[in-house]
């Protein structure tokens, strides 16, 4: 297949930029606004005034984990901390953060949501699992931890995500650079939004990851926008020395041409690699060549302008 | 070598990082089979304490971590100890690591994993032993190392019995090897002096940089008296971008010049990184086994010269010195607020709900005894009258 030069996406870059973006939730009221009161749960307290956290700050509460969510665009974190009122130890930390922009949040979001966790039927997107639960809408990431998983403590965990994530008020639709990703095929919830570095090549300045079950196997589909052409070509190339040192480059694609290759990875398994316009695509996994390109395929083509719509 | 020493001496520094350097060598043995080929440097281990284990001068830090062909790349370049926990992006990270040691078969017996999980109040000691076969499943393996409480800030965490109970337990049926404590919050000397002498810990795992935490170095020399075994990490001192960014002008590195100080200490195992990229990889390993230069020194120098008076670290030093009981670590942190995160009437209503006597409104005509005291030199009943100035606005 010719690979055509892409264009729909005029907003991805500006998109994939976090921090950008005004969310209702942030502009207005403070994150401290939606922590819910003690008054949301009969015989429960808040256990300390709120504590915030701001990008300075945030090393303080997360331990060697703050420089992930300020790739994300972290911008500030409000935390309640919820108790019993029978005096038992083990309480609930909820944690609101403002991302910066939707897509940061729902990329912060998805960085941890395990691929088993049944959504929440509700219209903001949310999951529990074991004693943990998360949600997210617009610029903000809401996340729930009980100390255990005591009836008592998973119930009111429920309970307090359901009322923090009934207060989130921004866009609910998801970020539109995920409509990129072909829909066949598309194992549930396994999209992702990784915001540097992505497969770690530090060439790759982010873009999308999701996993796909072709022929009852997983292949993982990526692809990172570069900002122009060039970027992409010099990209692949980065990307085709890795391969060349870390595993081996198999041959040329038939599909793609001059613009892509084959390559066999020890910890990645078999993929194919693509420049088309900005991008650089790829999907690899635990099949042939042959099964998994045309994945790809389709992937390179619904970015073509024609296909979008747009 | 903590910088300063107790009195945190700005020209300390040299002297110190100059003297250790040979020291820091003695314990160390190379690579097994693993020779560094992605990066061409070579790295070294050292023992762990008395734990008998052997751990390479870089540890592969994993907090956003989701590639195993980039725990591979590592250990292809001799990076051979794993540093995780069950918190790490909820899971994630343990089973990305699972997935590297599912496909390296014998190399398995080389690598030293730890892992872990906070204390929290009121979890039993099965919710424990719970918590240790999950971060066996998701990390597709019959046994760590070691594992850890994390995320300490008193000696209290540090005591808590069930945690022991499961640990001692799992192992008596070989899945644990040691036990270990993190942290990185103000108050870390004391930590690391409790689980000491506790005697249950035999590995520390601490923020270690060298612009901060002045007592640490005797700390650490002693727990390695005791037979423990420290591994650090944040040893870039803030990570300052702007200052670095100047700093490395030259074509130094100022993150391989932290790995390198911090190895000079002979009580230092390890030095846990945060990698993410396949440079990195490059990067850290160089820094393995390789003495700081002049040119790194005199960067680290100046860096922390520069920061040397900067900043409050809320180390409550200088309290201990006040006449008048002020709160200063928390009425520097409400300025902070008020001045640089925009949170005014928040930080304000903060600095009103202080305790009565906790205000810095008695500095006015203190002799200011708390000065001294301060390991930082900073002008600490200036700055108080400072921060009560707009802290109290409000109320002029």
């Amino acid at each position: 297949m010719a690979v055509r030069p892409l264009f729909w996406f005029a907003s991805f870059t500006l998109l994939i930029g976090c921090g950008q973006a005004v969310d209702p939730n942030t502009a207005g009221a403070g994150l401290v606004e939606l922590l819910p009161t003690a008054a949301a749960l009969d015989g429960w307290s808040i256990e300390e005034d709120p504590v915030e956290y701001s990008p300075d700050t945030l090393y303080e509460y997360l331990d060697g984990g703050a420089p992930l969510y300020l790739d994300y665009g972290f911008q500030r974190l409000a935390q309640g901390r919820y108790r019993m009122d029978d005096g038992r130890p083990s309480g609930i930390t909820i944690d609101i953060f403002d991302m910066g922009s939707p897509l940061g949040a729902f990329g912060i979001y998805a960085s941890i949501r395990p691929p088993e966790a049944a959504l929440r039927p509700r219209e903001t997107e949310g999951y529990r699992s074991g004693t943990v639960a998360a949600a997210w809408r617009g610029d903000v990431y809401v996340h729930g931890e009980a100390d255990d998983d005591s009836p008592e403590l998973i119930e009111a965990l429920e309970r307090l995500m359901a009322e923090t994530s009934a207060g989130l008020t921004g866009d609910a639709s998801w970020p539109a650079i995920l409509a990129a990703l072909p829909a066949d095929g598309l194992v549930h919830s396994s999209e992702r939004f990784v915001a540097t570095d992505l497969l770690g090549h530090a060439f790759l300045p982010g873009g999308i990851l999701a996993t796909y079950e072709i022929e009852g196997r997983e292949v993982h589909l990526f692809f990172s926008d570069l900002g122009s052409e060039a970027a992409a070509t010099r990209g692949l190339a980065d990307l085709r020395a890795h391969e060349a040192r870390r595993g081996e480059i198999v041959g040329g694609s038939p599909t793609f041409g001059a613009a892509g290759f084959r390559f066999s990875d020890p910890g990645m398994g078999t993929g194919t690699a693509v420049a088309a316009d900005r991008f650089v695509a790829g999907v690899y996994g635990d099949l042939p060549h042959d099964s998994q390109e045309g994945l790809l395929e389709r992937l390179v083509t619904r970015l073509a302008p024609s296909a979008s719509g747009d | 070598m903590a910088l300063f020493g107790n009195s945190i001496d700005r020209r300390a520094f040299l002297k110190l990082s100059a003297a250790t350097t040979g020291m820091a060598f003695g314990g160390c043995s190379r690579a097994g089979e693993f020779s560094g080929p992605a990066t061409g440097a070579e790295m070294l281990y050292r023992p762990l304490g008395d734990t008998g284990l052997k751990v390479s001068e870089v540890s592969f830090g994993s907090y956003g971590f989701d590639n195993p062909a980039l725990l591979l790349a590592a250990l292809d370049a001799g990076i051979t100890t794993i540093c995780t926990s069950a918190n790490y992006q909820d899971n994630r990270a343990e089973e990305k690591i699972g997935e590297a040691i599912a496909t390296i078969g014998s190399r398995r017996d080389e690598l030293v994993v730890f892992t872990g999980t906070d204390v929290r109040p009121g979890t039993s000691k099965q919710g424990y032993l719970d918590a240790i076969d999950g971060s066996l499943r998701r990390l597709r393996t019959e046994r760590v190392e070691i594992y850890r409480v994390s995320g300490i800030s008193s000696p209290d965490a540090l005591r808590v019995d069930a945690f022991h109970e499961a640990v001692h337990e799992a192992q008596r049926a070989g899945k644990v090897g040691y036990a270990g404590m993190s942290g990185h919050h103000g108050g870390m000397e004391e930590c690391l002096e409790a689980a000491t002498d506790d005697g249950r810990f035999r590995v520390l795992l601490t923020k270690y940089d060298f612009a901060s935490y002045p007592g640490q170095d005797e700390i650490l020399r002693r727990a390695a008296q005791r037979g423990l075994g420290t591994i650090v990490f944040k040893t870039n001192a803030g990570n300052r971008k702007k200052e670095i960014k100047d700093l490395e002008k030259g074509g130094l590195s100022f993150t391989q010049a932290t790995v390198k100080w911090a190895l000079t200490n002979p009580y230092v195992a390890s030095v846990c990184v945060g990698i993410t990229n396949f440079d990195q990889i490059g990067e850290y390993v160089g820094a393995a086994g390789k003495p700081l230069t002049d040119p790194e020194n005199a960067m680290l120098h100046h860096y922390a010269d520069e920061m040397y008076d900067k900043y409050c670290r809320f180390c409550g030093e200088c309290e201990v010195g006040c006449p008048h009981g002020v709160a200063v670590a928390d009425v520097n942190r409400y300025a902070m607020y008020f001045k640089y995160y925009g949170r005014e009437k928040d930080s304000m209503h903060l600095y009103e709900a202080l305790p009565d006597g906790c205000s810095a409104a008695a500095c006015e005509s203190c002799s200011a005894p708390c000065e001294p005291r301060c390991p930082f030199g900073r002008e600490v009943r200036a700055e108080l009258l400072e921060a009560h100035r707009v802290l109290s606005f409000s109320r002029a």
